[in-house]
């Protein structure tokens, strides 16, 4: 038999809309299920999955582990636990912590992290985490500009295949065992009475009750530290990590999860413990003027500031690079660079004469990594925070890799205790 | 066109005659008399800008008849037919008035023009004063100790101001020119010509203001954003102004506390200016222990009162887009206001 057929342009546009009107006319009648409770047919599945996993590959073709990364590093995998406990182990469960029945009923259910993060390379978990997946209900990270929080959630999620539930507890939710407020699901603890002990409990998970961080060891210096910080400097950055106007998944979710009034409350806790019990470094202004009134220069720091990183070189154990570093951290912190239009960092920062407007924090023992972070976020201008942030931005657009890194240095060193130099 | 050989060089006293004849001639033509004012080129104002003018008036007339003349030459050619003029004629025409001509007349403009430069180059007898081009101001340090020759970078002390230069009437003042950041040039359009100021190296200038007054100077070379809005003021006055003023310059701020100065150094102003009598030493930005006592505000844009510096300190981005300072705005009005009175107390 022959069919007579002539394909004319006519027919292929009548066979396309009639393909359209199909499509429609299934989805309006409503025979699609798309019930979570029956789950995929095995090939549908299959082909889901397969989409999927090709998606994230080539998707993440280009992304690999930054320089300066390392996702060993215990400090990240402290960082991001305490997220983990909140943001992800109530879906995938975690050492120790069951999954509930309720996302098993998911369709697809959130896997095990544990069992499978093996099957993904480092820059696709970093895809991932950062954008999510559609269809999934696998969140995308809260903002887009925190790429250094999305490594540090990669990183834990490495080490989470041979973390101990013991080992989980401790670092996610400073040591006291799941079930307590801390647990999963803290957004709905918050409603209830002793709103500001959940809270506290729940801040503490990372930061401390001190306010000083928590980890110790190789993750020492996981978190920045915010005790003492300005009362106001503190609640107009919850406030600013609640509405997003700072970027931080890490962050965001915490601060939106309490009133205003508990955040006060909270930033009035951590602006009254003690700063540190390590010594306070000589920091001043340095001198005004000449002895003649005459200011100092037109064009400044010329030979001048050459001269200064000799002889504070010298004068140290650290090997030459380190303490030539720490001195142009020391001169960017002290002095500035007019010239590079870099203020010194200490006329808003510094601990001295605290008059100083409060919403401007001290950075002195600061982890370096947090300085360097955020000023090279200021930089590339994806830094927010409270109505004063703006002024960094200015400038931070003038400092060079090399400078961010000194001045990120020093005021790391600066909270050292000099009884003992080598402390990690 | 020839170089008038009475032509004083260098002036030992300014001919007061050449200005008066510059003037009636800007008088003589409504349309240039439109271009006076503070800046100016028609508004000479100094011994080399004077200079300037005249050649440009020597080199108007003499473009004028050249231009009537080829244009009667123009209508010549339409009329003219090969019958009435022999190609002999033709070629004579090019010779002498395409080639010899220009010739004559272009080695005597280029012979005046040159003769006229060692005379801009005289050596100053007057102050030196260093001025940086900054992006979007200008920095101003009198009385520096300069070197001679080529130079790299601006020399340090003096007494420190900024976007306003004070200099003796009838003296040399040696400008040096220098920039921290981008190229920027110097013109003082009523003084002098254009001079690049360029990182790396410093450029001299030497302003002679023949008579008392305010003129405008202007940044000449895009710098960014804000290049529009980078303006200068000089004001010539008698020398013993000029020292009474550079003196008055080097005192420490007329006010050394109070509310304005703790405001001023609690919200961190300090680091980036200087106000001195005060722990505020910043040099990132402009020089303000005299802030009050100069014309303009945010560099020859704003009149300086104090509703300006208000409006300056609030909104900088608003009131000059392009700026590096930031904008103030998320102070306390309280705030703001004390330290905008007592920046207008700072005379």
């Amino acid at each position: 038999m022959r069919i007579a057929f002539t394909l004319t342009w006519k027919k292929v546009l009548a066979a396309g809309f009639g393909a359209v009107v199909l499509a429609l006319a299934v989805s309006f009648s409503g025979l699609v299920s798309i019930a979570a409770s029956t789950g995929h047919y095995s090939i549908v599945g299959w082909f889901l999955h397969w989409t999927m996993q090709n998606s994230v590959d080539r998707q993440s073709m280009l992304i690999s582990v930054p320089e300066g990364v390392d996702l060993a590093d215990p400090a990240l995998v402290q960082r991001t636990a305490g997220h983990f406990a909140t943001g992800c182990a109530s879906c995938h469960g975690a050492p120790g912590v069951p999954q509930s029945p309720v996302v098993l009923s998911m369709t697809p259910h959130p896997p095990r992290l544990e069992k499978n993060v093996g099957e993904w390379k480092d820059r696709e978990l970093f895809w991932i985490v950062k954008h999510g997946i559609k269809y999934s209900g696998m969140p995308a990270w809260v903002t887009q500009d925190r790429d250094d929080e999305v490594w540090a959630q990669v990183a834990f999620l490495r080490a989470l295949p041979d973390m101990t539930a013991e080992r989980y507890t401790e670092l996610a939710l400073g040591g006291t065992p799941a079930g307590s407020p801390a647990e999963p699901g803290g957004e709905a603890a918050a409603a209830s009475t002793g709103v500001f002990e959940t809270a506290l409990a729940d801040c503490s998970r990372c930061h401390g009750r001190d306010g000083l961080g928590r980890g110790s060891g190789d993750a020492a210096e996981a978190f920045p530290v915010i005790a003492a910080q300005p009362k106001a400097y503190l609640l107009a950055t919850l406030k600013a990590f609640s509405t997003g106007a700072r970027q931080s998944g890490l962050m965001q979710p915490p601060a939106r999860r309490y009133d205003d009034a508990t955040l006060a409350a909270l930033a009035d806790w951590y602006a009254s413990q003690p700063r540190t019990n390590r010594s306070e470094p000589a920091l001043r202004m340095s001198e005004t003027a000449g002895g003649d009134g005459i200011p100092r220069q037109i064009l400044p720091h010329g030979s001048r500031s050459e001269s200064a990183i000799v002889a504070s070189a010298a004068a140290g154990n650290l090997p030459p690079d380190r303490a030539a570093l720490l001195d142009l951290g020391r001169m960017i912190a002290q002095e500035g660079i007019a010239a590079r239009k870099i203020p010194a960092c200490e006329s808003c920062h510094g601990l001295e004469g605290r008059s100083k407007n409060d919403h401007y924090p001290y950075i002195n023992g600061q982890p370096e990594w947090y300085a360097k972070t955020h000023l090279e976020l200021w930089k590339e201008e994806e830094r927010g925070g409270t109505h004063f942030s703006h002024l960094m931005s200015k400038i931070a657009i003038h400092l060079t890799d090399e400078q961010i890194e000194a001045v990120s240095a020093w005021y790391a060193e600066q909270g050292r205790d000099p009884a003992k130099p080598d402390a990690p | 066109m020839l170089h008038d050989p009475t032509d004083p060089h260098p002036p030992p006293e300014p001919t007061r005659s050449r200005a008066g004849a510059a003037k009636a001639v800007a008088a003589a033509l409504p349309v240039l008399a439109s271009c006076s004012g503070p800046q100016s080129t028609f508004t000479a104002a100094g011994s080399e800008s004077e200079s300037i003018l005249h050649l440009f008036y020597v080199m108007l007339a003499g473009a004028s008849v050249i231009w009537l003349f080829v244009i009667g030459l123009s209508l010549y050619a339409v009329r003219s037919t090969p019958a009435r003029d022999s190609a002999r004629i033709g070629v004579r025409l090019i010779v002498w008035g395409g080639c010899v001509f220009p010739t004559v007349v272009l080695a005597l403009l280029l012979y005046w023009g040159l003769e006229k430069m060692p005379g801009y180059r005289r050596p100053a007898d007057g102050p030196r004063i260093a001025v940086s081009g900054e992006r979007f101001w200008w920095r101003v340090a009198y009385d520096v100790e300069g070197e001679p020759g080529i130079v790299k970078s601006l020399p340090t002390g003096g007494v420190e101001s900024a976007n306003e230069i004070w200099i003796p009437v009838g003296r040399r003042t040696e400008i040096l020119l220098g920039s921290p950041d981008v190229i920027h040039s110097f013109w003082v359009p009523a003084l002098a010509g254009k001079t690049d100021m360029i990182p790396g190296r410093v450029n001299r200038i030497v302003l002679e203001p023949l008579v008392a007054g305010v003129y405008n100077g202007v940044c000449a070379e895009f710098c960014g954003d804000a290049h529009a809005q980078m303006g200068l003021r000089v004001v010539a006055v008698p020398e013993a102004e000029y020292a009474a003023h550079v003196a008055a310059m080097a005192e420490p701020a007329a006010v050394v506390s109070g509310r304005g100065v703790d405001a001023f150094l609690g919200n961190g102003c300090a680091a980036c200016h200087t106000v001195r009598g005060t722990p505020a030493a910043g040099s990132v930005g402009p020089d303000l222990t005299h802030v009050a006592s100069r014309l303009t505000l945010g560099a020859g844009l704003l009149e300086n009162n104090r509703e300006n510096l208000t409006a300056f300190i609030r909104a900088t981005d608003h009131v000059k887009p392009g700026v590096q300072m930031p904008a103030f705005g998320m102070l306390p009005d309280d705030d703001i206001a004390v330290i905008a009175n007592w920046l207008g107390e700072l005379r």
